[in-house]
């Protein structure tokens, strides 16, 4: 059983160590509670597609809200990094847009993630492998 | 009390109220031992009832200790911010002075009264259930924590409601401050979602997550005000926590 005071200082530290982390990690355990942080939720597969892909929308909508309501640019920013990557997982694992934007402006989102070295390797390898899939065919986009 | 005199009760840091209460010239030394004692009773009050006192004693013994060494001897004169946090010292003295207020009381009862040697009776010793499993460090620590944490929700929640962000209090309070105060259930995101018509459960986690990130700020801050400089809040932070979970049962 989880102890109120002790959490409370808990993400209180975490807010100190890595300030910017701290938000989008958050929100992946709200939406996602099996995995550690927000690069598990969105590279770790679920084994029902159908799952997957619940789960890969919750996230996309999720880091979609952060990126515009965070109070703190850099927790914008972050959430912005973290929904290029969430829709790159729903290219990589399922081969379709999980959004209803435009595709070059979605491949233009990733390529400025895996220019991003401040990012984590995972979510970067996975903005790689979406845009190789997105050159060599045109993917379903939402309606 | 006015607007002015709130803001400047809350803007005076937690040693400089305490130099200011051990500062017996000090024209605002009444206020500042006024604020001293209402901020530490309750974990000077837990640290005596993990003890083993019952309620009743236990509030006899803080408030001796408040006469007796706060008031009397002037304790807070005597804290040195550069050997360690008031907190400490206050711990310490409290520990001692329970010490001795129980030699006190044995010696009492070995006196024979008129030719008899009291009996060594239970009465006033709490029942099992009467206790909390907290030793006294712990019982004080997790009640100083518990405070700090209430200023950091009354911030934040003056914070928002001041920014018309109240949906985002709403949110805070119900899946994460009511749980962690009352230890009721989170209430769940869809009867959020309803009850604040919003798009969907991701924006109010989104909204949780902006809550939480201002409590956990506003906790720092909280403190921030109980230690020298900025640099220490992280290492206190770190001692409250290890206070909190190395004894714990």
């Amino acid at each position: 059983m989880t102890d109120p005071l002790t959490d409370s200082l808990r993400w209180a530290l975490a807010i100190g160590s890595e300030p910017e982390r701290s938000a989008v990690d958050w929100l992946a355990a709200e939406l996602i509670p099996d995995r550690p942080n927000a690069a598990a939720a969105i590279c770790t597969a679920d084994p029902d597609p159908g799952e997957d892909l619940r789960r890969l929308r919750l996230l996309k909508s999720g880091f979609k809200t952060l990126r515009l309501s965070a109070e703190h640019s850099a927790d914008r920013r972050l959430a912005a990094r973290h929904y290029a990557a969430t829709i790159a997982a729903g290219v990589v694992r399922h081969g379709c847009w999980i959004t209803r934007q435009r595709p070059d402006r979605l491949l233009s989102a990733l390529q400025d993630l895996v220019a991003d070295d401040g990012m984590d390797d995972v979510l970067r390898a996975i903005a790689k492998d979406a845009i190789t899939i997105a050159h060599d065919r045109v993917l379903d986009q939402d309606s | 009390m006015s607007e002015q005199d709130r803001r400047s009760e809350q803007s005076l840091t937690d040693w400089s109220m305490v130099l200011d209460a051990g500062s017996i010239d000090s024209p605002s030394r009444s206020a500042s031992l006024d604020r001293l004692v209402r901020r530490y009773w309750p974990s000077l009050f837990a640290c005596v009832r993990a003890g083993g006192c019952s309620a009743e004693e236990a509030n006899d013994i803080v408030q001796g200790f408040v006469a007796d060494v706060i008031l009397e001897r002037n304790l807070p004169a005597h804290a040195d911010r550069d050997r360690g946090r008031f907190r400490g010292l206050l711990f310490r003295s409290i520990g001692n002075y329970v010490r001795d207020h129980h030699r006190r009381n044995r010696s009492l009862k070995r006196r024979p009264e008129q030719g008899k040697v009291a009996s060594l009776d239970v009465e006033g010793c709490p029942t099992p259930s009467d206790q909390s499993a907290d030793d006294p460090e712990q019982a004080f620590t997790r009640h100083w924590v518990a405070t700090i944490l209430r200023r950091a929700i009354e911030t934040v929640r003056t914070s928002f409601i001041d920014r018309d962000r109240e949906v985002e209090w709403e949110i805070l309070e119900a899946r994460l401050v009511l749980p962690m105060i009352e230890g009721v259930p989170p209430v769940p995101y869809s009867n959020l979602v309803e009850r604040f018509e919003l798009r969907d459960v991701p924006q109010a986690a989104s909204f949780l997550v902006n809550g939480k990130r201002a409590l956990g700020q506003a906790i720092l801050a909280e403190i921030g005000e109980t230690v020298d400089s900025p640099d220490q809040v992280d290492a206190e932070a770190r001692d409250l926590l290890r206070l909190l979970t190395e004894n714990a049962r």
